[in-house]
């Protein structure tokens, strides 16, 4: 039905349906998650040298060799996208907006000051399409989530935009994250857990009061009753058993490899609950400084990305520094594909796809040319298990792919001017 | 008078509908008893005198020797009139039928026989109450700041502004100073050009900021760079537009704010770039910008005045963002009488959010660390200090049996057992309630009762100590607690809106007028008159005399440029708001505030009725039936050659009117001078103005006024008009009836308000004193006392 450019609305109609019923039957989920590492990659540890299903996964994306043929590597994609802003500001800003900065007073290392994006940022766009329609409607419709990402809101910070202006901060503490999906089962709980004690001080109450006065404390009483009654009627709507999170996990760099976890666990477990079905998870930020000493590396990552080539040993620590952020990417899509598909066929990684992505193409050109784009699952029926490369095309294009991979048929996303040729043909 | 639902529709898109509108009423309705003389009996009721009163007496209550049982029962009145067409009066059944046996049973149903006509009747009590929405609030916010949160607030206003020559406020700071408001334009007036560079500099003002009343507050601030805002939470800004991006020079959030509170408060401005340091030029500052304003309900948006800030910090508040249904006030005022699921579903969500907000803020509440060897002492007192606080007294030993131990040890988990502890007592009658657990003479009984008449919240520290010790027993003991807390903002705030009770303006309504008759009369207009009227009674009330007189003799308004420049006075276009003198013989007092008149009036003229009936009902708290049917006030067009006096005149010539219209006509005629936005004027339709009225006292004499000053010493001086405010007053205060506080209480607090040379806020700390020393007699004992039963019939308590 995709293929001849139905919408799932537009299903009843064409069938003479009375009700979504079919489209909901038949349709099956689809979800996107975009994964965000910084200050670009080695190139050299990083491309798979051929093209096509033959190629070999190189230093960086080792981790990456079981899930090969999920896995789609796109070469050749650039952010063409100039304008206000330094190549680490617009990197992220214009990431998944496609569109120009808005002029404004945040300064980077070069180039004139800018402000936040001036669109909406294509996870938010797909969210909203899949909003829009009851049959695909979720909680939340998206969660933006991070790893260590600081306290600070500026064009940096910031990847997911619900429009112009219209920046959206990640939540990066694993247990706000929590209180946010399964505060109200909780809830729920700790209010079933007191109720027969207020119902027990209410009847000592009652008994201490006058006769006239008895009449409102009853009423209430059974109020009181009533709520106990739906709270025993509504059942936790999860699906699943609420997760159990480590406690005490502070945000501190040495902890990054378990917040990690925890972010990427949670956020597995929302899409078995279908709290929404859009994610984005960014780790740090653009020009992102963590200091990654689990991996033996004791500089911040983006002064060392500014070493040159030159520098083996630098770059040997980049190349590490990347292949984690790939282990990071392959256990979440191993633990989507461990995850059967809830009232559907297959695995959670069947209806995914997990764009892995980047501000910049090399960290110390600062280039926005090559931009990382590694994609694995089947959530867009893209063709896996192929290395492509391109010739600087304007990544818009896999902007409008992603879109168009829900159904959401829109023929320009961003700036205009590098949406020509329609989307990648990525089938 | 009383609008009707037809009269009601016509006026729709205009402004008025009286506090106390009823839909059409037949002419056989019962009256309530007891009307005063003036008021006519109504046939059914004539019937009853004269044809059963004899064998079934005055109010159906039976006659020993006659007909012994009361008239009661659950029969319709048709029912009852089919009976009474057949059987009544015994043995000449012929003598009340048609006609006279419906009127006589419709009567007999609405005057004492219906279920609802009995509960009308019962004698007034002290009911059992839950706290009122305003209450719980204040209840919840005061349980999580605690007692010691309460800061007094000093006298200065305005906020600490200070200047830095740095990107950034904290370093290198130039200037500091106070700044009245914040509504600068720096490009034309740097603050020190000699200290502060030209390629931009950084700001902040800091203080704290007042609440008037409680609503959802509109913040805006306007700057061309960046700006972020704290308001009511240190942590997260409410509008954070540090990065400057794009054009966009306005921006707004909203808040829910508790009325009477002060709220910390923070602002930064910067013109310099963010971001990294020392690359490329600076931005232009040549302009730059910034102000501070906000909008409150059905107003337009002003700078935030430097009598709502203050140089001094204050602790945060918290007020939940649960939407609770609104208290019942079909008695006129709101009263916790009534539960409902929506209630009750509202404190559930009150209960979460609180115990949400305690669980994230645990170390600091409870004073402990994550590694304190003595960590589960600290929470464990600090889960009784919680409860103690909600119940607003000590726990006895199974109160905290159930409420701390059973919770604390229910599971092992401390955030979900703090949790649990916050919910049940949350959820608990004992906190939910007043006066449960204890009898009306326990002294932390008074105490909450002291503090929630006055301003809506729980009883301060300095009020619980005196339960300790035992001293709250007598009116002695009460008086200067009372006094203490009637000077606080929230009691301030709970004055306020009672006196727009008083005044029947508590819905600020959409004012708005015939463009062609009054073309300057905008929606700014409008607003500015409800803040100068807000100022007028603040004026008078926390004055040093808070003389009620002078309500109705105080001349002078309170105006801005605006409201200067439409009303023909003379003052700056951008002047703030100032007392200017009114020529004393056109105006004086509340009486002939615009945004009275104009709120008493109809879009394109004045309304004498809506102003009488405000006058004789409102202020002299007389009882005025609705009228018998709905009437569309006489279109001008169709009596091109009467002024606005005769055509009200002409339509309310009818005996049917003349009743109740004889006094409200000529009150309202009065303000004639005043036209449909309160401006004076010498003419109407071509004519002279006729600006003399009348009133008929209850002693029969009839005075006559000259225009409004005359009529405004009259009220001034007028018992019934004291006695009305003092009626309304204490319930709006004590929230229950006052005939259950004793039958002599209202006269009693009347000549002590005169006594007190009418000061208004004593009369709030002796209403408290006597609603929380309460009854002096059992409230539930008793046969059925006429008297109560009349003051308590729907009419009267229905006007306050």
């Amino acid at each position: 039905m995709r293929d001849v450019g139905l919408s799932a609305a537009a299903l009843p109609f064409i069938l003479n349906l009375p009700s979504l019923g079919f489209a909901q039957g038949h349709r099956r989920k689809q979800r996107l998650v975009v994964l965000f590492s910084p200050n670009g990659v080695v190139p050299r540890t990083f491309w798979p040298d051929e093209e096509g299903e033959s190629f070999k996964l190189k230093e960086s994306l080792e981790p990456l060799e079981l899930l090969k043929d999920r896995s789609l590597i796109l070469h050749g994609l650039c952010d063409r996208i100039r304008g206000d802003g330094d190549n680490h500001m617009r990197g992220i800003g214009c990431l998944l907006t496609g569109t120009e900065l808005f002029p404004g007073n945040i300064q980077g290392g070069s180039h004139t000051p800018a402000g936040w994006s001036s669109g909406i940022s294509i996870d938010q766009e797909i969210r909203g399409h899949l909003q829009s329609d009851p049959a695909t409607r979720t909680r939340f419709g998206s969660l933006e989530l991070g790893v260590l990402v600081p306290e600070r809101a500026d064009t940096w910070t910031r990847m997911s935009y619900a429009g112009p202006n219209r920046p959206l901060a990640p939540i990066d503490d694993p247990y706000q994250l929590f209180r946010k999906l399964y505060g109200r089962v909780e809830d729920r709980e700790s209010l079933k857990s007191v109720l027969d004690d207020l119902r027990e001080d209410m009847r000592k109450l009652r008994g201490e009061l006058a006769r006239e006065d008895r009449r409102l404390l009853e009423e209430h009483a059974q109020w009181v009753r009533d709520m106990e009654k739906e709270l025993a009627s509504t059942p936790d709507d999860i699906g699943h058993a609420v997760p159990e999170l480590e406690k005490g996990i502070e945000e501190k760099t040495e902890n990054m490899p378990r917040l990690s976890k925890m972010q990427i666990d949670l956020l597995v477990g929302s899409f078995a609950a279908d709290f929404a079905r859009v994610a984005t998870l960014q780790y740090t930020n653009s020009v992102g400084g963590a200091r990654m000493r689990w991996l033996g590396v004791d500089e911040g990552h983006h002064s060392l990305s500014h070493k040159p080539d030159s520098d083996g040993k630098a770059q040997e620590k980049l190349t590490r520094i990347n292949r984690w952020y790939c282990e990071q990417l392959v256990y979440l899509a191993r633990k989507l594909a461990d995850t059967p598909e809830p009232g559907g066929e297959g695995s959670l990684l069947d209806n995914t796809l997990i764009v892995w992505t980047n501000e910049l193409g090399k960290g110390n050109s600062h280039t926005l040319n090559d931009i990382p784009f590694v994609l694995v699952g089947g959530g867009l029926d893209f063709r896996t298990g192929r290395s492509i490369k391109y010739r600087r095309e304007p990544h818009n294009r896999l902007l409008l792919s992603l879109a168009h991979g829900f159904g959401h048929r829109i023929e320009r996303f961003g700036n205009p001017d590098y949406c020509d040729r329609g989307p990648l043909d990525l089938a | 008078m009383t609008l009707s639902g037809h009269r009601r529709a016509a006026l729709a898109g205009t402004l008025l509908v009286l506090a106390s509108c009823s839909s059409v009423v037949a002419d056989d309705r019962a009256p309530p008893e007891g009307l005063r003389e003036g008021v006519a009996e109504s046939p059914g009721a004539r019937v009853f005198r004269e044809r059963c009163a004899s064998c079934h007496g005055r109010s159906g209550e039976g006659v020993k020797g006659k007909y012994r049982r009361a008239l009661v029962g659950d029969k319709s009145v048709a029912q009852l009139a089919r009976y009474i067409e057949k059987e009544m009066p015994d043995e000449t059944p012929e003598e009340c039928v048609g006609e006279d046996a419906r009127r006589v049973a419709r009567y007999i149903h609405d005057a004492f026989y219906s279920p609802l006509a009995r509960e009308r009747n019962r004698p007034a009590r002290v009911e059992l109450t839950r706290l009122t929405v305003a209450q719980h609030r204040n209840a919840v916010a005061d349980l999580i700041g605690g007692s010691g949160a309460v800061v007094k607030m000093g006298e200065e206003r305005g906020l600490r502004g200070q200047y830095f020559n740095a990107r950034d406020p904290g370093r290198d700071r130039v200037i500091d100073r106070r700044d009245a408001r914040v509504r600068f334009d720096f490009g034309k007036l740097n603050p020190d050009p000699k200290k502060l560079g030209k390629d931009g500099f950084a700001a902040r003002w800091e203080g704290s900021l007042l609440a008037p009343e409680t609503g959802r507050y509109e913040i805006i601030v306007r700057t061309d760079h960046a700006a972020r805002l704290w308001l009511n939470d240190p942590l997260a800004p409410l509008i954070d537009v540090w990065v400057k991006s794009g054009s966009d020079t306005e921006f707004r959030a909203s808040t829910f704010l508790l009325g009477g509170r002060w709220y910390p408060l923070k602002l930064e401005f910067s013109s310099r770039k963010q971001g990294v340091r020392n690359k490329g030029p600076e931005l232009d500052s040549r302009s730059a910008f910034i102000s501070l304003e906000w909008k409150l309900p059905h107003r337009v948006a002003t700078t935030i005045p430097r009598r709502c800030l203050s140089p001094q910090s204050s602790p945060e508040t918290f007020v939940p963002r649960t939407a609770f249904p609104p208290d019942d006030r079909s008695v006129g005022y709101e009263r916790g009488t009534s539960v409902s699921k929506a209630w009750n579903d509202a404190t559930t969500a009150v209960a979460i959010e609180t115990a949400d907000r305690v669980i994230r803020r645990i170390s600091r509440l409870a004073g402990v660390g994550s590694k304190d060897p003595e960590r589960a002492g600290k929470l464990r007192a600090f889960c009784e200090r919680f409860v103690e606080g909600a119940f607003r007294r000590p726990l006895t030993v199974a109160e905290r049996r159930l409420y701390v131990d059973r919770q604390l040890s229910s599971t092992a988990d401390e955030n979900t057992a703090v949790k649990r502890v916050v919910l049940l007592t949350l959820k608990s009658p004992r906190f939910l309630y007043l006066g449960l657990g204890g009898d009306r003479s326990d002294p932390y009984e008074v105490a909450s009762r002291l503090s929630f008449a006055i301003c809506d919240s729980p009883p301060d520290g300095e009020l619980l100590a005196a339960a300790a010790s035992g001293e709250l027993s007598t009116t002695e003991e009460l008086r200067p607690h009372a006094e203490r807390i009637v000077e606080g903002p929230r009691a301030r705030a709970k004055l306020r809106r009672f006196l727009h009770a008083w005044l029947d303006v508590e819905q600020a309504r959409d004012l708005r007028k015939d463009t062609d008759r009054f073309p300057r009369f905008d929606e700014a207009v409008a607003s500015d008159l409800r803040t100068s009227l807000d100022l007028f009674l603040e004026d008078v009330i926390w004055s040093e005399g808070s003389d009620f007189r002078r309500l109705f003799l105080s001349t002078g308004l309170h105006l801005n440029g605006r409201l200067a420049g439409f009303y023909g006075f003379d003052l700056p276009q951008d002047a703030g708001f100032r007392r200017v003198p009114a020529e004393p013989w056109r105006r004086s007092g509340v009486l002939t505030h615009p945004y009275l008149l104009a709120h008493f009036a109809y879009a394109d003229a004045s309304s004498p009725i809506h102003r009488g009936v405000f006058l004789a009902r409102g202020v002299l708290g007389r009882l005025l039936l609705p009228p018998p049917e709905a009437f569309t006030p006489f279109a001008a067009e169709l009596h091109p050659d009467l002024t606005t006096r005769e055509r009200v005149a002409l339509q309310t010539s009818p005996d049917a009117c003349r009743g109740c219209h004889s006094t409200i006509n000529s009150l309202g005629f009065t303000l004639e001078g005043l036209d449909a936005v309160g401006r004076y004027r010498t003419e109407d339709n071509g004519r002279p103005i006729d600006s003399t009225g009348s009133f008929e006292q209850e002693s029969g004499e009839t005075l006559t006024f000259a225009g409004p000053p005359e009529l405004a010493v009259f009220l001034a001086g007028s018992e019934a008009a004291h006695r009305a405010f003092v009626l309304g007053l204490f319930h709006h205060l004590v929230q229950q009836p006052v005939l259950a506080y004793g039958l002599d209480v209202p006269e009693r607090l009347r000549r002590a308000f005169a006594a007190d040379r009418f000061n208004v806020r004593k009369l709030v700390a002796r209403i408290a004193v006597s609603g929380a020393l309460g009854v002096r007699r059992p409230a539930s004992s008793g046969r059925q006392d006429k008297e109560s039963r009349v003051r308590k019939s729907r009419g009267e308590t229905g006007t306050y």
